[in-house]
């Protein structure tokens, strides 16, 4: 989409301290002349038919656009209408404004333009920002707050820009709790403040400054974020380091001079808005090119380079690249006069992800592609990509970050025990993830559990990102032996689990109601796309109900009951489940911990699949019932192309796939296994109270 | 304009002047709540609900079999004896009955057991000294037990219209939201509220109001804005969303309410993320 910033009037009614048009003497103060308005709107019109498939984004800038007046707005509709009849459905229109002026004469124009939302700035605590020659902030607030008041009832929608300066630096979480509590219906954002004049310096921030006060905000936004709109830059750090997006804004693009270009009152064309009011980067007059022309000029092909020349030099082997591309240009040159330099805030932005972003979403257990990711190579092993035995020891031991649930922890445990069996003197490092530390804890092949320190070498063992993986049918494409492959295993290896401690009693404090066979029912999973519904398993439940069975089920405190069952929700954790399960003469469970775990223990188990795949994810000697999915993805809704949907119900509710499985098979492979029982004794089955009825048990 | 539900005293002779309005009839003696209850249906209006406004607590009021179909409000002082309240409970739950408690540390307690009777009840938050701790723990009962209760409001009502991107007005569980409830005197005088209608804080006649809304109306509707264009520790609080600077103590001492709004948002979320996790059928059974 092509950007104009337009700036009919550069004259303005606030004159906020840091702004550089109030402050301008030559600022265009005048409204740009009718026909210059006219010719603008013929060239939109000829850049749209020149481009069939793009659309046009309007930006009415200032100064402040609203002195423009309701009439004029309806000139300019005029002549869009006039102008752009085949063009007009992709033009689009914003209002950058201090909304001061805002009034309801403006609402069937705004609207009629197709206006939706518009975009303001907003300071609650500073007297930086104010109206008239006095700089009145309160007169500002006041009028802020009544327009803004009439905007949402209006039926628009309205974002903000927080400027930071050194007056911010002491309140960052009052001003982030008073923008939230404002509730703008857009996004509100977080700038720092770029000044030009020397004599302003009392409120210019450092690099370090700005993430700190980013870094001083982030966590409440990270963990209140479900309830947020939009705030930048940490929605859109989220969605293009964790969620692959590449969605960014002009600053970050790397491509802005292919997009935004500025027009100033007198129809002088600029590379964009800052361009303009820094009086640099000019492109011509409207009088005499198209928007083509200034698209295509040299000035902005230069630009281009610049942000290959970057990727080549100041910011090579950067690894937030991808979220940066050297910031913007004209920040760059503020800092060192040469727009091929790279923006003073990458500084800011590094810090800001290394020392907050990173340690506060990894706590969360949700990193993704913020950190490199490397290969192990392990002394006399073949590996993808190796990282080499030499560079390791340069640079201390790799660090691990494991995603994923327990289950995926304890395969990880089960391949760093074969290495570790192989090479005693391998070390590694984990990040901290609550919940699935205890599983690795004591470990042979760990060294630390922790958080990494900056620019530390992180290993990903996110096995279903693998080239290869959940290729079904071919060994190489399971679970275990891509993990396996990923610390430099030679496959194929046995799929044995380990975990450090787990023998011995079990914690559960009181007797259970034993009978002569046990069974265990584990039918949470991480997702609930891999769960069978309540129902199912209350039927599944009355179909091996008998009256020698005690069937026990184990999960989550949160967990849904299953009535029928003895249950033991919230009373054992992975930790705590694992002595347990070898009591039990069976388990029936879903893709979930307590099928990697059934197999860690060598207790049969039936497992139910749907959206994954048994032939990828289950073990060898366990019974596995497949239900067929019914939606159309013959791979599963999560094959290794789709795993975010992990996270969103089934939308097939009553048809999900799991239901589809037949109870009587499963009831029939169930008894088979009870009926095979050998009566070997499990570590602590001479201990069950036999015969005692659960009244007769006492708790604690 | 929308018309709104009138809450008016119960004077025959008021109620018989409107048509096909919506209508909460107050009274002060329970002698009166059929009479009231009835009235309004027979004057061509539709029954809100009767308010009792009773002098006694709740165990001294004399609940009626002939009460059943009427919603009833039932403002008290306090619950009184459960050992008389045990005795009256089928009554109490057959009745659609809502008992309205001030909040006080009794009353907090009380509305817990209330609820766990099988008792709906309502407590009424007021700015000032409000025991906050007592009333989150309140709130964690009314919104996380598991064990079955009655709803018990604001808590349940705050659940049901909780959207985390919006301010959150919850007056009308006390019938007080000036885009849906007058409050009239006899004379058809109309107030915001209960407690000004019972000042004579009128904001106008209903005939005249009902022509062109007043600003007063408007004015109130955006009160939570003024807490932004002054140095109001509201303003930058994190429960702000769902108490809009209703509740600040005049002592300026906002740690309580600030503790209780934001704890109570906070198990919202996890609430909405356990429900959106769970699915349709994965609720706790018994």
């Amino acid at each position: 989409m092509a950007t104009v910033i337009f700036k009919a009037t550069e004259a303005c009614n606030a004159q906020c301290v840091y702004c550089d048009v109030a402050h301008n003497e030559n600022a265009i103060r005048e409204k740009m002349p009718c026909e210059l308005l006219e010719l603008f709107f013929t060239r939109v019109n000829d850049y749209l038919l020149a481009k069939p498939d793009d659309t046009m984004e309007i930006i009415w800038h200032g100064g402040e656009p609203l002195l423009l007046g309701p009439d004029y707005f309806a000139k300019a509709l005029e002549f869009q209408q006039k102008h752009c009849e085949k063009t007009a459905h992709r033009i689009r229109h914003s209002v950058q404004t201090n909304l001061t002026l805002f009034r309801p004469e403006f609402v069937p124009v705004f609207k009629q333009l197709g206006v939706t939302s518009f975009g303001t700035s907003y300071d609650p605590f500073t007297d930086l920002r104010g109206v008239g020659a006095t700089v009145d902030a309160n007169l500002y607030r006041r009028k802020f707050m009544e327009s803004a008041l009439l905007v949402e009832r209006e039926g628009f929608s309205w974002g903000m820009i927080y400027v930071v300066t050194k007056l911010s630096l002491d309140r960052p979480l009052d001003i982030f709790w008073f923008l939230m509590n404002l509730n703008p219906t857009g996004s509100v954002m977080f700038n720092p403040v770029y000044l030009r004049d020397r004599s302003l310096s009392y409120l210019d921030i450092t690099a370090e400054e700005f993430a700190d006060f980013l870094g001083a905000i982030f966590p409440a936004w990270w963990k209140n974020r479900w309830r947020m709109r939009r705030v930048e830059p940490f929605r859109m750090m989220e969605e293009n380091l964790m969620r692959g997006s590449r969605s960014m804004i002009c600053c970050d693009s790397g491509v802005c001079a292919k997009t935004h270009f500025g027009i100033a009152p007198d129809g002088n064309f600029f590379q964009c808005g800052r361009a303009m009011d820094w009086g640099l980067l000019g492109l011509g007059s409207i009088r005499e090119r198209s928007f083509v022309d200034v698209l295509e000029d040299p000035a902005k092909a230069k630009m281009l380079e610049r942000t290959k020349l970057l990727g080549e030099t100041e910011c090579k082997g950067c690894r937030f690249w991808d979220v940066c591309h050297g910031g913007c240009p004209l920040d760059g040159w503020l800092k060192t006069g040469s727009l091929m330099s790279r923006s003073r805030m990458c500084v800011a932005k590094k810090i800001f992800l290394e020392k907050y972003f990173e340690p506060t979403v990894n706590g969360n257990g949700s990193q993704k592609s913020t950190v490199e990711n490397c290969r192990v190579s392990v002394p006399g092993a073949p590996a993808s990509r190796p990282a080499g035995d030499a560079d390791e020891k340069q640079n201390g031991a790799i660090w691990i970050n494991l995603r994923g649930t327990a289950g995926d922890a304890l395969m990880l445990s089960g391949v760093l025990k074969q290495v570790a069996d192989k090479f005693p003197q391998r070390k590694f490092n984990l990040v901290s993830r609550a919940g699935l530390d205890p599983i690795l804890r004591g470990h042979p092949a760990i060294g630390e559990i922790g958080h990494p320190p900056a620019d530390t070498r992180i290993m990903s063992a996110d096995y279903w990102e693998e080239p290869g993986y959940g290729n079904r049918g071919a060994e190489a494409g399971r679970a275990y032996q891509t993990l396996a492959r990923m610390f430099g295993l030679e496959l194929p290896v046995d799929e044995l689990l380990w975990t450090a401690n787990h023998a011995g009693k079990d914690r559960i404090p009181f007797g259970l109601p034993w009978k002569a066979r046990n069974l265990l029912l584990c039918p949470a999973a991480d997702s609930a796309r891999k769960q069978m519904s309540i129902k199912k398993w209350e039927e599944l439940v009355e179909l091996l109900s008998g009256s020698d069975t005690l069937i026990v089920q184990a999960g989550k405190r949160s967990a849904p009951y299953i009535r029928g069952t003895y249950s033991l929700l919230g009373l054992a954790d992975e930790r705590e489940l694992i002595p347990l399960l070898p009591r039990f003469d069976a388990v029936v469970t879903v893709d979930n911990f307590a099928m990697h775990a059934a197999h860690l223990c060598g207790v049969p188990a039936v497992v139910l699949w749907g959206p994954t795949d048994h032939r990828v994810s289950g073990y060898r000697g366990q019974r596995h019932f497949q239900a067929a999915p019914g939606c159309g993805l013959e791979q599963g809704c999560m094959s290794s192309g789709s795993r975010d949907l992990c996270c969103v119900p089934c939308p097939q509710e009553y048809d999900h796939c799991l239901d589809s499985l037949n109870l009587q098979e499963i009831g029939r492979a169930v008894g088979e296994i009870l009926a095979e029982k050998k009566e070997k004794s499990w570590p602590g089955r001479e201990e069950r109270p036999a015969g005692k009825s659960v009244e007769e048990i006492s708790l604690p | 304009m929308s018309l709104r539900t009138l809450v008016c005293p119960y004077e025959p002779e008021l109620i018989n002047g409107f048509r096909e309005r919506e209508i909460a009839v107050r009274v002060d003696s329970a002698s009166l709540v059929r009479e009231a209850g009835n009235a309004v249906r027979n004057s061509g209006n539709r029954l809100l609900c009767v308010i009792l406004d009773s002098a006694q607590p709740v165990d001294a009021v004399p609940f009626e079999d002939g009460w059943s179909g009427i919603p009833i409000l039932l403002t008290a002082p306090a619950a009184g004896e459960f050992r008389s309240i045990v005795h009256k409970l089928p009554l109490l739950r057959s009745l659609n009955l809502k008992i309205y408690l001030s909040s006080t540390n009794e009353n907090i307690r009380d509305a817990r057991i209330l609820s766990s009777l099988g008792v709906s009840c309502t407590l009424r938050i007021e700015a000032g000294a409000v025991a906050w701790e007592a009333l989150t723990d309140l709130m964690t009962y009314a919104l996380c037990a598991r064990a079955p209760h009655a709803p018990i409001d604001p808590f349940d009502y705050i659940t049901r219209k909780y959207d985390a991107t919006t301010h959150l007005k919850w007056g009308g569980v006390y019938l007080e939201d000036a885009d849906k409830y007058f409050h009239l005197d006899k004379e058809k005088n109309v107030a915001l509220s209960a407690k000004e209608a019972l000042t004579g804080q009128f904001i106008g006649r209903l005939d005249e109001i009902e022509k062109a809304e007043p600003e007063e109306i408007v004015q109130r509707a955006n009160a939570w804005s003024r807490n932004f264009t002054g140095n109001n520790p509201c303003a930058t609080c994190e429960g702000f969303k769902i108490c809009m600077g209703s509740f600040r103590p005049e002592d300026g001492k906002t740690e309580g309410c600030k503790a209780f709004f934001s704890e109570t948002i906070e198990t919202l979320g996890e609430l909405y993320a356990q429900k959106d996790r769970a699915g349709k059928e994965r609720v706790w059974r018994l």
